[in-house]
């Protein structure tokens, strides 16, 4: 599969009359990490619900790898949702279920497997987000907040997915916990070949992870394109995001 | 896709050697796990070809390694690309088997029942701990010494008074209608229509009315207490009000907890007023009595001590209906199901303590001869 991972053309979102995004049109290669910022209230999660189908647009279309969501069938939406990872920004775990039983869901849901491989397999992925075998049996509200975005990102990634959605991953965690995630991510990126989709506002995360910046504004995307060349665009909207105080000190730190 | 599906056969030429083929990727993977569950396969195998795998995932790379290991012995790979070794040796690095760690569960029935006895016990407690601290708050109101947010005190009269009108009202005028309907059919074989109204007046004044009102209520309010409290333990709103130095008890019971006082008696009179009023129209229809026969017939023969023993339940049913909800909603613990379980507990429990507390005012009437 050469298509790429988002193709999203001309999209156009409003709410009542306030208009969200006016034509906006980004494609994502497979295989890539992009990081989607933008100053706050400009629409990143908006767009993500979109890219999610859990919103719909108000004109324009979206296509996740090669399947265009406005017309697909359910089976193709299906085998789509089987290729997608998300991971809330609250994590989202359910709540009745443990957290063995939480990563093992997506599994359960999309194959057949019987529920001795799965849930080894869960096991399998929460060791590889760097959680021991003590939480498995443990309910969401029993975890740190560092615990419960470990698992969920090890729900997101359970199936194997194609595409992986992640909104402000690192955001609620200690500097050292954030870092570690940022590795994580990188890990995974490098050994499961996924195609990383992530809203951030931690500039230690844009300046380690993303091959590539989405740089939202006035309703579209003002420009896509490493950090390196994204600092030196001249439009004031990304130069007044990267000139506060906390990015010239990341810089520094750097 | 059919041609593609994960599959493994035994090399013709080979028998030593098996063939895996196809995408080894999650979704279809179920087949190859069931033959490799059934641990038919010969045991001359020394090798396997992985040369002709499509697509891989982790879950091939985990089913891939099970396969190896159902031999007892060791099992070359040949023909591994550098993108199956890599996925292989992270799952190896990292497996964990899943039947050392399933937490010891208690089996033997005493135990089970000492547990159980226990928890209920605690239960008991804690609730009469609430309903103390309850006490305790309502004293520290009227001695000045604590104040209630009255904002909430009056939403609480609109939401569970105003709003609950209607459906009282009409709950009751259904319920005075079908009694006054089974009343005077029976009545009337005897020719003594006219008695039926004094039985709809004792029946809806002492009885109906006020249980009623307390059944929808303890339906209709408690449950939404429940809800509320449990949402907001949830999202640590209860533990916000604590680091403010406010008691959540007072802040966000209290109000509740009066207000029902206030609204729920009224409601028990509205719910009077409309289970004598179907009673009234349907005397009329059944029995050809008129309205101001039947009223003068009312006044006469039902003592207003009636109303006021009647009436004299609503505040404990109101107590029992706030404090109960109330109570199950700070019981809630994590989630969502935790919320849904609370509330039915609160809703059944409310309406269980209901008509016992009712029942006991019953023997407390008649032994007293009310
Ligand atoms: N369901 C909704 N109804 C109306 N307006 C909304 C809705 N969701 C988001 N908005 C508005 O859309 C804008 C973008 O929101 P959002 O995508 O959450 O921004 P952010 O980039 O901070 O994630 C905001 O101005 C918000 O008020
Ligand atoms: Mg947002």
């Amino acid at each position: 599969m050469d298509c790429p991972a988002i193709e999203i053309s001309q999209l156009c979102k409003r709410f009542d009359t306030n208009w969200i995004h006016k034509d906006l049109s980004l494609t994502i290669p497979q295989n890539q990490m992009v990081a989607i910022v933008g100053g706050s209230g400009c629409g990143k999660s908006t767009l993500l619900k979109q890219i999610l189908m859990l919103e719909a647009p108000t004109s324009g279309s979206i296509k996740l790898l090669g399947c265009d969501c406005a017309k697909a069938s359910e089976q193709a939406l299906r085998e789509v949702r089987a290729k997608t990872g998300v991971m809330f920004q609250q994590g989202a775990l359910f709540s009745s279920y443990t957290v063995l039983e939480n990563v093992a869901f997506p599994l359960k849901l999309f194959t057949k497997l019987s529920r001795k491989l799965i849930n080894e397999i869960a096991l399998f992925k929460l060791s590889l987000v760097g959680l021991s075998q003590d939480v498995a049996h443990k309910y969401p509200a029993e975890l740190s907040g560092g615990m419960v975005k470990r698992v969920a990102i090890a729900r997101a990634i359970v199936a194997d997915p194609k595409l992986i959605f992640l909104d402000e991953p690192t955001a609620g965690l200690d500097p050292e916990s954030a870092a570690d995630f940022d590795d994580l991510l990188l890990f995974l990126h490098k050994s499961l070949r996924m195609t990383v989709v992530m809203v951030t506002h931690d500039v230690d995360t844009l300046y380690k992870v993303p091959d590539k910046i989405a740089f939202l504004g006035e309703g579209r995307v003002l420009a896509f394109e490493p950090l390196t060349t994204l600092r030196q665009n001249p439009h004031p909207l990304v130069q007044q995001y990267f000139s506060s105080a906390r990015t010239i000190r990341a810089e520094t730190a750097l | 896709m059919d041609e593609n599906l994960a599959s493994f056969t035994i090399d013709e030429q080979n028998p030593s050697c098996l063939h895996c083929r196809g995408n080894w990727v999650g979704a279809d993977l179920a087949d190859v796990e069931k033959h490799i569950n059934r641990r038919k396969l010969p045991n001359n195998i020394t090798q396997i070809d992985v040369s002709a795998i499509d697509e891989f995932d982790t879950v091939g790379a985990y089913t891939l390694m099970c396969l190896q290991q159902s031999f007892a012995r060791d099992i070359a790979l040949v023909g591994a690309s550098d993108e199956v070794k890599a996925l292989l040796a992270l799952v190896q690095d990292k497996r964990h088997t899943y039947s050392a760690l399933r937490p010891a569960q208690e089996k033997n029935p005493v135990t089970l029942l000492g547990k159980i006895a226990v928890t209920r016990f605690g239960y008991a407690l804690s609730l009469l701990a609430f309903i103390g601290e309850i006490w305790c708050n309502i004293m520290r109101l009227f001695s000045r010494r604590s104040h209630m947010p009255m904002k909430q005190f009056f939403a609480t009269i609109e939401i569970t008074g105003v709003q609950a009108l209607p459906i009282v009202g009409l709950l009751t005028f259904l319920v005075g209608v079908v009694l006054s309907y089974q009343v005077s059919l029976e009545l009337n074989k005897y020719g003594a229509g006219i008695f039926s109204v004094e039985l709809i007046g004792l029946a809806i004044l002492r009885e109906f009315g006020p249980l009623i009102a307390a059944i929808i209520v303890a339906g209709r309010t408690g449950s939404a207490y429940t809800a509320e409290l449990g949402a907001m333990k949830i999202n640590e709103e209860v533990d916000a009000l604590r680091t403010f130095g406010l008691s959540p008890n007072e802040y966000l019971v209290l109000p509740k907890l009066l207000g029902l006082l206030v609204t729920f008696p009224l409601l028990a009179v509205w719910a009077d007023m409309f289970g004598v009023l179907g009673g009234m129209i349907m005397s009329k229809g059944m029995l050809h009595l008129s309205y101001y026969e039947f009223l003068s017939r009312f006044a006469k023969t039902v003592a207003v001590k009636t109303y006021f023993i009647g009436l004299i339940k609503t505040p404990v049913f109101a107590f029992v209906i706030a404090a109960v909800g109330c109570y199950r909603g700070f019981q809630v613990t994590q989630g969502a199901t935790s919320v849904g379980r609370q509330t039915t507990l609160s809703v059944v429990q409310a309406i269980f303590l209901i008509i016992i507390i009712d029942a006991v005012f019953s023997i407390i009437f008649s032994w007293r001869g009310m």
